[in-house]
Formats: C-alpha cells, structure tokens, sequence
C-alpha cells in the first residue's frame, strides 16, 4: 500500500474509525472525509446523446445541472436497477453528489443509501494481489466480515474523468480464467 | 534544450534579415533635420532590436530574448548620445554579435562553433558597452548554441575581467543598478500566499486602468491638482501591491512613476516628460496584460523605465526645473493652477449648480447634457482630427452651433455659468463659420492651431462635466482655453466688419507669417507652436515627422497675446454644495465574481422551475376541485328530486289516512324522510358553498403564484443582465493597441468606434479582445499603407480605421473597416494551391478565394515583423469568433481598403431555441441553425432510390430534399415517420444542402439559458450544451452543423409509415369503454381489464358513453343492461345505427341471465352476453375473441355468442 493510501486510512482512523461508504453490487466504496456527500432521491437523470459511456447523463439539483457517471460501468460491476436508458425520465434512482474541494460536483448513482463503518481494522485486512483488477484509482482494497471494501483516489478518478482518459478511468479486461477471482460481478460490462 | 536544424535554419535566415536591417542606415527624407535624424536612428536600432526579442521569444530561444533586452537597454541608454550611438553603430556594434549568432546556428564543425562562441564573447564583453552582460547569460546562450559541451577553460575564459561597464560612459553604473535583472522579469514570487496574489489580481487592473487614465488626461493638460494627487497615489499603490506580491518589474515602474507624477501635482511637467508619461500609461497597461499572460514585458519597458528613471533623477536634482526655464512650455500641459498665481487660485470657486434648483430640473439636465457634451464633443474632434480633406460642411457647423446654443440655454438654466462661458464663443464661432462657409462639403477651414483648440475645447467639456459630478473644481486649463475661445471670438468678430480687400491681403500676410509655426514638426516637442495640444484620437505619431505639404487656403487663426486670466475668466457664482441627495450622481458599483451570478442564475432558473411546477400543482387542484362542485351541483340536483318525490308521497299519504282536525292546506304534515331530505339538502348545500370558497381561495392562490412567475422571470432578466458589459470597457485596450502599433510601424491612423454604448455578454466581450487586437494589428500592419505611399496614391497621409458596433437583433455585428491597401485575393489563392489547401484546378470565386485566407499559414507578407506576417493569425481568429459561435466575413478590393465583419450573438449565456420531443427526449435546437419549420402535408413524401437503398424526400422550394431521422445522428434507435398524418418538419441548410427532419413532437420556440458540459463533459459530438427547462428538465442544446458533418448512411432510411398506421390502430383497438351505473362494478371491471393490457374508459350510463364516444375511439364497449336515463338496450340500438361507431364490438355484462333478455341484447346489436359475477378468464376470453381479431368479421350482430356462465 502506498504512503498516501496509508494516509487516507490513517485519517479515517484518526477521525473515529468511521467513515461512510456507499454500496456498488457486493462492494463497499469508501468515502474519503475530504468529500462533501448529499444524498438524491427524486433526481432524474437526462440522457446526453454522444457523450462517453462512463456518463449517464445529467442531472439537475437546486439549478446546477450535474453530470452523473456511471460509475457500476467503470468498475465493471452490474447494475442492481435495470433502468431503461432510453426512457430515463421514468426511472428515479438514488444518487449521490459527491463534491472534492478541487473538482466541480458531479453525481453517481449507487446500490443503496450511504452507511457508516468502523474501518479500523481494514488496514489490517489490506489486499494488494486483487488491485490488477480494477482501475487505477482504486488504490487498495480490503476484506473484512465477508465485505470487500475499496478505497478510491476520487481526485486521481475526476482527473481522469475530465481528461477522458479512458485507461484511467475503466476496469481492465480480465483473462477470462481470471474472472472467478474477480471480487465484482461482471467482466462482460466493460467493454470500453 | 536544443533546437532541431529547420528551426536553426529559419532563426538563421530571420537573424539575417534583422541584422541587414540594422546594417542599412535608416532612410531618411530629404529635408530631415539633424536631430530628427538622430531620434530616427535610435528608433531604427531599438525597433530592429525588439524585433529580435520578438522572434527569438517566438522560438523560445529564451537566451537570445534576454540578449536582445540586454542590447536594448544599451540603446536606450544612449538615447541621450546620438554621436556615440552613431559612432557604434557604424562600427556594427548592434548587428555584428547577430551575424554571429545566425552563423554559430548554422555551423555544425565544433571547433568552428569554438572559434565563433570566443568571437561572439569578444564582441558582448567589449568596454563600449554601456552597461556589461551578466556572465551567466553568456554561459547559457553558449551552452544553447553548441552543440558539444562548453569546456571548464572555455566557460573560464568568459569571466575575463574585459567585460567592465563603461565607466566613462555617461550613462553611470547607476542605471545597471536601478534596471537590474529582475526587473525584467514579470512574475512574482514562487511562496506568495494564493489569496494574497488573488486580491492583487482582482484589485489592480482597476487600478492601472484608473491611473493610466489619470496619467493620460495629466500628459493632455486635462487634469486639476486632485487629478495629479490621485495619479500619485493610485501610482503609489500599485508599487505597492506589486511589491508585496514580489513583481519587481512594475513595482520599480510604479515607484518611477509615482515620483513624477507627484512632482506633478505642484509643478509643470516639460513636454517631453508629459510625452513620456503616455508612453509610460501604455506600457504600464501592457505589462499588466502581460503578467496576466505570463509573457514577457513589453519591448518598450526597459528604455521607458530608464527615461522615467532619467526624469526622477532631474527632478530629485531640480535639473527639471532648468530644463523648463529653458523650454517654452506647450500649452497642452500647462496648467493654470500649476502657475504660482495665488490671486488666480482664488479665482477658482466650486463647479456646481444654483442651490435653490428644482430637483426634477437637475435631473433633466443631468440626463440631457452628457449627450449633448458628447456630440459637441464627438463633432469638435472630427473637425479637428480632419488635416486636410473635406469631410464637414455647413451642417457639422450649424450643428455645433445649435448644440452649443442648448448646452449654453439650459447650463445657464440651472446655473453653471461655466459650461455657458465655453458654449457661447463656440456657439458663435460656430454660426459665423456656417454663415460664411460654401453650401457643401468644403477644404478644411481651420488652421492646426484652431483645431487644436477645437480638440482641447473638447477635452475639456468632458473634463468640466466630470469634475461637475465629481470633485466640482474646475480642469486647470480652463481660464487659458476660455480665453483662447473668446479671443477667437473676437477675431472672427473683427474680421466680418473688415472691407474685404483688406481682409485678403491680411490673410496672405498671415499665411506667409504662419509657415514657422506649422513647420516644425521634426523639431523637439518644446519647439512647437504653443497653443498645440495632442490630439487623443488622432493617432498620429508620425506627426512629429513629417511637414505638412498642402498650404492654407483661409485665414488662420492668429494666436493673440495671452490675456491675463482675471479679464477673460468670469468666475461663475459660488454656491454652497447642493444640498440635493435625491440624485444618484454617481451610482456606486460593487465588484461581484462571475461565479457568484452563475450560482445567481441558477438559482434564479430553479426557481423558476420550481414555480412552474406549483402552478401546474395548484391548476391541477383548481380542476379538482371544480369537478367536485360539479358533482356536487348533481347531487344537488338529484336532492331537489329526492324532495319533490317525498314531498308527493307524503300529500298521498295524507289523502289515504283518515281525516284528522286538520286539513292537509291547513297544516302540514312531515315525517322522518321529510328530516332526512332536508338535512341532506342542507349539508349539501353547506358542501356547495364551501366548495365556492375552496375555489375562490385556489383561484387566489393562483393569482400569487403567477405573480410569482413574473418576478422571478424579471429577477431572471436582471441577473442576465448582470453579465452584460459595455463595449466601452474594451476601448482603452483597443485604441492602446492601435497607438503602439502605429508607433512600431510609424504610420499614422485615424482610429474610431461607433456604437460601443452597446452592452455585450461578458464572455462574448472577452472572447472579442483578442480577435480584435488582433485584426487591429493587422489592418495597420498589413493595411494601412506609409504616409508617403498613401500620398502617392492620393490617399490622406493618415489612414482611417473604424470599428463598429451594430446590434442585430440578440447578434452583434462588428465591422471592422480600414482604407488601406486591401487584401490581394488572387496571391492568397496562389499561396493556397501552393499549399496544398485546394486544388490547382479549384474554380473560385473572387469572394471564396478571399475567405481562404482564414486558413492557417495563409500570409501574403513577404517579410514576418514584430507585429504581424506569420500566418498564424487569421485561422486563430476565425476559430475564436466560431468559439463565440459567430461567423467571419471579409471584404476587400485591392487599393481601397478592407472590410471584416464579425457576427456574434449578445450573448453565449441565453439562446434561443425550438423544442423538439424525440424517442421520449426533449431537445433543444438552436433557432439560428433552423433554415425554416415546414408544415409537411400527409402522404407527401417521395421515395427514391439512392446509394442501393431507398430514402425518402419532401418537396421544398422546388427542391427535393433528404427526410433524415434525428435519432440516427445520435445513435438512438430509429424513431418511425408517421407519413399519414400531417406534421411539422425542420429544414435545415448545411453547406449549400438541405435536410428535413422529423420529430415525435415539435414544441415551440422558447430563451434558455445555455449551461455548459465543462469541465467533465469536452467536445462531445453535436451537443453544444445543455439547458434546465421550467418544468426541470434538462435537454440538451444540439449543433446540427456538427452532426450534419458525417451522416451515416442509415439516417436517410427511415421506418415505413405502414407499419406505423398498424401500429396506431392497434393502439387504438386496446382500448375499452366500460359502461355501468354502479361504481363498484365500473372499478371491478376496471382493474380486472387494465392488467391485461388494456386502456380503460368509464361511462356512468348509455348517455354518457355515447358523449365519450363522440371524443374517442375504442376497441370495445362493455356495458350493464339497466341503468338510468338510457340503458345498455338503447345504447346498442343507437350505436348501430351510427355509421362511424357501428363497427365496435358490444358485450353486455349483467345480472339479468334470461332467454328473453339475451334476444332483447342480441336484438340490439350486442356481440356477447355475459351474466354477472364474471370472472377474470372469462372477461379475457370474450375480450381477446374481440381484439384480437378483425373488427368488421365481428361487428355484425351474427357473429355475437353468448356466455353460458
């Protein structure tokens, strides 16, 4: 695990041992405390012709207009809603507005509300020979009480995500004998 | 870093170029004196010189830009010396080092480079050098021209003891220590905090801009001492703030600056300082642009920040002070206050109005008099910047007069007798001039001397009109400039009562005696003729220069002895201040980040959807609420019965009973249903009412919210307009440009702007700037001819360039049109088939090979200078004015002059656009992109076959032209084209072609605030942005342009309208009319057919199903047998008999299960006969027999069965 990782644990430990994460098909993505987080029920998402995958569309909130990303793409992970992306103004999901101090807001949409977590013992449970198999900026995992948890880079993500760089950005294609090793669902999304 | 040997050989060939120039001796004109001579050499070298900065900054040979500077100041420090810059430079003191440099980038032979580096160090290092070269500056531009490493002897043998500053010079050690390197830097330090550097950035660009007014308006002799004081201060300032911030560049600048200016408030400048303070005003706004740009400072600065350092140091030693005895002071920076006369102080009261003026008065004097002072204005600078062709007549003078006349009558109005002293000799000189001038157009009727006048005339009504809504003191210039207006006055007076003979021979005597005055043009500044002052809109520096050349035809005005100030200044009435407040005279302004309006704006958009949506909210419940009180009045109604009924059953009741005491007339018997009724009656009656006042409250309620609508549209508009700014911000910026570049390039220009009252987008604003500097360079550059070039095409020796402004509708056009020697279209077409750009067999039109110069590298200069010949120019513009997403046109004839328009919308912010639904999404097209919305007729489409595939087309202005579907160019899936019904289409033209498209629904046309897809979403293909819609949508903003560029080739096929038709039908066939007068088995039918797929209508009796039939169409109808008013019997009966209707199949639901009643049904029409309770299976059944199949095999009454349930 690298020194700054370390430090993002640490800093979550420092702060109580708690952190939220939010919840993507059977993992849990931590949410650093540098992060501002709301919590959106009744979003609607808007579909952008031509814009790149990894985006759903936008939203609106209090007038900001906000892109949402699909962020179960990125991570190769199936969607627990089976929304209809062409009929987008039907579907509600719930969705999270993430805002770093560096990056403008941006939303995601997630499996299930925002939780608390006692993340004190995660660092004990770090998992280095699982992190090929996401992208790059999920900068560690770790598997504690049959949960994996990842901890992300959100500034290395939006970086990425403004400078469309795809490498960066989505979850490399596995081997095919590899995907039982695969801690997330699916391979077949992830087809950048 | 090395340069790659293309690079090395074009540098190579460039530093020849300059050095050949700096080689030739500058031309001079025969008639030169010997000091305008030597002021022309200094300008050739420095000139050359910057251009050697220029293009070694352009390569990024960063050594070699510091080199320049560096031979720069050495030049600049020689100002003063003409015979020893002279004396180098034909010695190749400022050319040989370039040679040099050229054959060191050509030479690849490491012992040759050796011998040429140890030539080259000689040469930088020699003693006549007036300030040495920084050792380490030598090392790096060594390190950078080898191409092997310098050896430790070698970097040895450059610290050799040779490199002294010339301590004879008379340029002293000082200047090295004051200019010193860092000064040339502009940048600031590395640990400033973030916010600090934030607040410097937000606080001083006001504060250069104000100063270098100030400073402007000093230099121009158009400043009281207040004017003075503040410029020292601002001066003080900003050195300040760039100090603290570590830009020592403008810090030392300041810190000069502020010391003359200061000096200033109680002395007189000489002119040449006050020439320099305009030099300085430029630079120092340049530089701030450069900081912001983080480029290098402007190739002026370092010999402006010696001259200023020169003038400081003859002021700290009072050699200043000499230098003015010796020097007749032109009037121009004369200030009356700046005369120790301490009885003339006096004469100074207070510029205001007469206490007891009605305030309404004021206000419309306030209103009226700026405009009236600007066209007085406006029209005196015509005439005056006007040398020598006849561009005024009778009119521009009658016109003076009469505004003259009104500024004179309604200042003397409110009392300020200081507008009416200056108004009434120019009234009257004026109205002399119309009365003796030709009808037409005439030559020029005014000497230099009075068009100076004029012009300063003009400064200074704006000047008093400032300072009456400022400071109220009077411009220092004032007394002397009255008194030149009356003694003009009186000369013209005289002159009209004179025989006429004697008035011709006068006039040839003066004219003889005017020559000195006129000439001296390449005489220093202090030599002039007294009364000139710098014009501000002629941009004529080449006027220092040249000889005027056609001689005066009228009589010039004869400059009278100066008056002493008490006879011709009648100090106007001292009042107290005006106790007025009430008048906003100078509306305060507050500094507002961008991004605090766009957080305004949005919320002001959701509110707006917000409001949009409790109106639909509170509609919905006022059509509610409107139902049940129909209801109710049914009830109501259906009480009266209920009464009436038991009111004559009771009377019948009565005449069955034996007769009691009472007669039925005599008393009235009630019983408990009387009770009942009444009370029922009562309640609903109180439900009626309280059912009114429930809607009067909602319609309230309604009334609020769409109030609310309003103000928040208006809170809307105005936060808009918030990001509006005038043209007039970027004025400065723009004329400071056209100054510098006629000074680079000494030409001379008229430059004006009309139209810059108007108010532009602050994005649109900014995004104009650089195109515009841009075009500005050019159109003097490449444009404008010489002054002797111009002549000898009978053309004014000043070219004349104007920029205007003309709205357009929410477009701007700005044209941008010049007199110069236009574009040559062929040598750009030439240029353009060299490169490969277009064919060599491309038939173009004169007009298409003139566009083409948009492309880059399209320049048809043959040498590239400092300013403009590149090539990368014109492509850079047209991409930015695409960016704006406005469009470039040029106009241009060879010899006569070039036209650029520019057409840009107000703003990027509000656009308007149509809205379209397509595949269940809103889209919003910009209206811009829409040729025309064509109201298609059905079945008017044409198939054709075209590429091996079937596409259709409409006939549009005799043309055929594509049908595409809009969801194929965005990859969504193919939406079907309903060709059986009428419908609105969009053209739309893209490069000479035509296109339709077709929607699921064409909305309207609304404004909406474009929001853009940065910084996460960048060039995404055919979307321009997205916009918030009032009921919270968001849609985005397409360019069709954009996807019109590459259409796949399925776009043209679209869905068959067949397909669709059987579509709609069977849209149509699904759905049921329920017919019972029970509510309990209207809703158990009801939700036992709509899971089935079904859409379900519901009728209350036959009546009422016959109504809903009237409206729509349904598969089938299922209806109840008894029921009120028309039962299922009559309504099967009547819906036989209508032909429209006949066809819908019927199938009776009931309880009654006899034979009798089942030939009563199929007698009627009905198809099925179902007897209650009737199973969900059953139901299905009897309905997919109906459906399912076609209508008219099942309409007859034959094919009815019935139900055995």
């Amino acid at each position: 695990m690298k020194k700054e990782d370390k430090k993002q644990q640490t800093e979550a430990t420092d702060k109580g041992n708690m952190a939220f994460c939010y919840q993507l098909g059977m993992a849990n993505i931590l949410i650093n405390h540098e992060i501002e987080v709301e919590i959106l029920t009744t979003s609607i998402t808007y579909q952008i012709p031509h814009s790149p995958q990894w985006y759903r569309g936008m939203t609106s909130l209090r007038g900001d207009i906000l892109p949402v990303i699909n962020i179960h793409f990125l991570l190769g992970i199936k969607q627990k809603h089976n929304d209809k992306v062409q009929n987008s103004n039907s579907t509600k999901q719930t969705l999270l507005k993430l805002k770093h101090p560096d990056f403008p807001a941006l939303v995601i949409m997630i499996d299930g509300l925002p939780y608390q977590t006692d993340i004190s013992e995660l660092a004990t449970h770090s998992m280095t020979n699982t992190l090929k198999a996401y992208p790059s900026w999920i900068k560690s995992s770790a598997e504690c009480n049959n949960k994996l948890y990842l901890f992300a880079n959100y500034a290395h993500l939006f970086n990425a995500l403004q400078q469309n760089d795809q490498e960066q950005l989505v979850m490399p294609i596995m081997p095919t004998s590899n995907t039982e090793k695969s801690p997330l669902i699916s391979q077949s999304q992830c087809k950048p | 870093m090395t340069l790659d040997a293309d690079i090395k050989e074009t540098l190579a060939e460039e530093l020849d170029d300059i050095a050949l120039e700096l080689a030739m001796p500058s031309q001079e004109p025969a008639n030169t004196t010997e000091i305008a001579a030597d002021m022309q050499l200094f300008q050739h070298l420095h000139s050359e010189t910057a251009r050697l900065a220029d293009t070694a900054e352009m390569y990024e040979f960063e050594e070699l830009t510091h080199l320049a500077i560096w031979v720069l100041k050495n030049i600049s420090a020689l100002k003063t010396q003409p015979t020893r810059l002279e004396q180098q430079h034909e010695q190749g003191h400022y050319y040989a080092w370039i040679e040099l440099v050229a054959t060191l980038l050509r030479e690849e032979e490491t012992d040759t480079q050796a011998a040429l580096l140890t030539e080259l160090n000689t040469n930088l290092q020699q003693s006549t050098w007036s300030i040495a070269i920084d050792n380490a500056l030598v090392q790096h531009l060594f390190t950078r021209l080898s191409s092997a490493p310098l050896s430790d002897a070698f970097i040895a043998s450059l610290s050799t003891p040779s490199a002294t500053s010339d301590t004879d010079s008379d340029v002293d050690s000082d200047v090295d220590c004051n200019v010193d390197k860092a000064s040339y830097h502009l940048a600031w330090d590395e640990d400033i905090h973030p916010e600090l550097l934030n607040a410097f950035f937000i606080e001083t660009p006001d504060l250069v801009t104000e100063t270098t007014a100030l400073m402007r308006a000093i230099a121009t002799g158009n400043a009281d001492q207040a004017i003075h004081q503040k410029a020292a201060r601002l001066a003080h300032t900003i050195k300040g703030s760039s100090a603290v911030v570590g830009i020592k560049a403008i810090a030392n600048f300041a810190h000069k600056l502020e010391d003359i200016l200061e000096h200033s408030v109680e002395s007189t400048l000489p002119p040449t300082a006050a020439e320099c303070l305009i030099e300085s005003a430029d630079c120092l706004e340049a530089m701030f642009d450069s900081l912001q740009t983080r480029t290098t400072p402007p190739p002026q600065y370092p010999a402006l920040l010696e001259q200023l350092d020169d003038w400081d140091k003859k002021i700290k030693t009072g050699e200043i002070t000499k230098i003015l005895e010796t020097t007749e002071i032109a009037p121009s920076i004369v200030t009356v206050s700046n005369t120790p006369q301490p009885v003339e102080a006096e004469q100074h009261p207070t510029l205001t109005w007469d206490e007891d003026i009605h305030p309404e008065l004021l206000a419309a004097y306030l209103s009226e008099t700026p405009e009236h002072i600007q066209q007085i204005s406006k029209q005196l600078r015509a005439i005056s910047n006007d040398n020598d062709s006849a561009q005024h007549n009778k009119a521009t003078y009658q016109q003076i007069a009469i505004l003259a006349h009104t500024l004179k009558g309604s200042s003397a109005t409110v009392g300020i007798s200081a507008f009416v002293d200056i108004a009434a000799p120019l009234e009257a000189i004026f109205e002399t001039e119309f009365e003796t001038a030709k009808d037409q157009a005439t030559q020029n009727t005014f000497s230099k001397t009075q068009q100076d006048l004029l012009n300063a005339t003009a400064n200074l009504l704006e000047s008093l009109h400032k300072s009456l809504l400022s400071n109220k003191t009077y411009p220092n210039n004032y007394a002397s400039l009255l008194s030149q207006l009356t003694a003009w006055q009186t000369q013209q007076e005289e002159e009209n009562k004179e025989p006429i003979i004697e008035k011709t021979i006068e006039k040839s005597a003066e004219e003889l005696t005017e020559e000195p005055a006129e000439e001296p043009v390449t005489k220093p500044i202090e030599k002039q003729d007294p009364i000139s002052t710098p014009s501000i809109t002629t941009l004529d520096t080449a006027a220092t220069k040249e000889k005027p050349k056609k001689q005066r035809k009228k009589t010039p005005f004869k400059l009278p002895p100066m008056r002493a100030i008490q006879s011709v200044f009648i100090p106007p009435k001292v009042t107290q201040p005006a106790p007025i407040q009430t008048i906003n005279l100078n509306e305060t302004t507050l500094r507002v980040p961008v991004s605090l309006i766009e957080k305004l704006l949005n919320f002001s958009n959701e509110l707006i959807t917000s409001n949009t949506q409790l109106t639909e909210y509170v509609q919905t419940l006022l059509n509610d609420k409107r139902t049940m009180y129909q209801r109710n009045e049914h009830i109501r109604n259906l009480i009266d019965e209920l009464e009436w009924t038991v009111s004559r059953q009771s009377t019948l009741h009565t005449q069955q009973t034996p007769p009691n005491e009472f007669d039925a007339l005599e008393m009235d018997n009630y019983n408990a249903l009387h009770g009942i009724t009444n009370l029922l009656a009562e309640t609903t009656n109180d439900e009626r009412e309280a059912s009114l006042a429930l809607i009067k409250q909602f319609n309230v309620l309604k009334d609020h919210v769409i109030a609310q609508q309003k103000i928040n549209k208006a809170l809307n508009t105005n936060v808009l307009a918030m990001r509006m700014e005038p043209v007039t911000l970027i004025t400065p910026r723009l004329e400071r440009i056209v100054r510098e570049t006629c000074r680079e390039t000494h030409k001379k220009v008229n430059f004006s702007i009309i139209g810059d009252n108007l108010a532009l987008d602050t994005d649109v604003l900014k995004g104009l700037l650089d195109p515009l500097l841009h075009l500005l360079r050019n159109a003097i550059d490449h444009g404008i001819e010489a002054p002797e070039i111009r002549q000898q095409h009978n053309k004014s020796a000043t070219g004349n360039i104007t920029l205007q402004f003309n709205q357009q509708g929410d477009h701007v056009l700005l044209s941008l049109k010049d007199d110069g020697a236009g574009i040559d279209a062929e040598a750009i077409y030439q240029k353009a088939i060299k490169k490969g750009l277009i064919k060599a067999d491309a038939p173009l039109s004169e007009d298409e090979k003139l566009q083409l110069i948009v492309h880059a590298g399209l320049s048809t200069r043959k040498t590239v200078s400092k300013i403009s010949g590149r090539g990368v120019g014109m492509d850079v513009v047209n991409t930015a004015i695409n960016d704006l997403s406005g469009s470039l046109r040029i106009n241009s004839k060879k010899g006569v002059g070039t036209e650029i328009q520019l057409h840009v919308p107000l703003t990027l912010v509000v656009v308007n656009v149509l809205l379209v639904k397509l595949a269940n999404h809103m889209l919003a097209i910009p209206s811009s992109a829409i040729h025309q919305i064509y109201y298609l007729e059905e079945n008017s489409i044409q198939r054709k076959q075209e590429k091996k595939q079937e596409q259709c087309f409409i006939h549009f202005e005799d043309n055929d032209i594509p049908l595409l579907s809009l969801s194929t160019l965005l990859d969504w899936p193919l939406t079907p084209f309903n060709n059986e019904v009428s419908q609105p289409i969009v053209i739309v033209k893209h490069h000479k072609m035509q296109y339709a498209f077709y929607f699921d629904q064409v909305i309207n046309f609304q404004e909406i605030v474009l929001k853009t897809l940065k910084p996460w979403m960048t060039k995404i293909q055919g979307v321009n942005g997205v916009c918030l819609l009032q009921d919270g949508v968001v849609a985005p903003i397409l360019n069709l342009a954009e996807l019109l560029a590459d259409i796949p080739a399925h776009a043209f096929h679209i869905q068959t309208a067949t397909k669709l038709t059987k579509t709609a039908k069977t849209t149509t066939n699904k759905r049921i009319l329920v017919v019972d007068d029970s509510l309990s088995n209207r809703k158990a039918l009801s939700l036992t057919i709509e899971p089935l797929g079904y859409e379900v209508s519901t009728a209350i009796d036959g009546a009422d199903a016959i109504t809903q039939l009237e409206k729509t169409t349904f598969g089938l109808i299922i209806t109840d047998l008894e029921m009120p008013t028309m039962n299922g019997l009559q309504l099967s009966e009547y819906i036989r008999e209508q032909t429209d209707i006949q066809h819908i199949p019927i199938v009776m639901v009931t309880s009654r299960s006899t034979e009798k009643h089942r030939t009563l049904a199929k007698k009627a029409g009905v198809n099925d006969y179902l007897t209650k309770p009737v199973n969900k299976t059953t139901l299905k059944t009897c309905i997919e027999k109906f459906i399912s199949n076609d209508n008219t095999e099942n309409t007859t009454p034959n094919a009815a069965s019935t139900n055995t349930n």
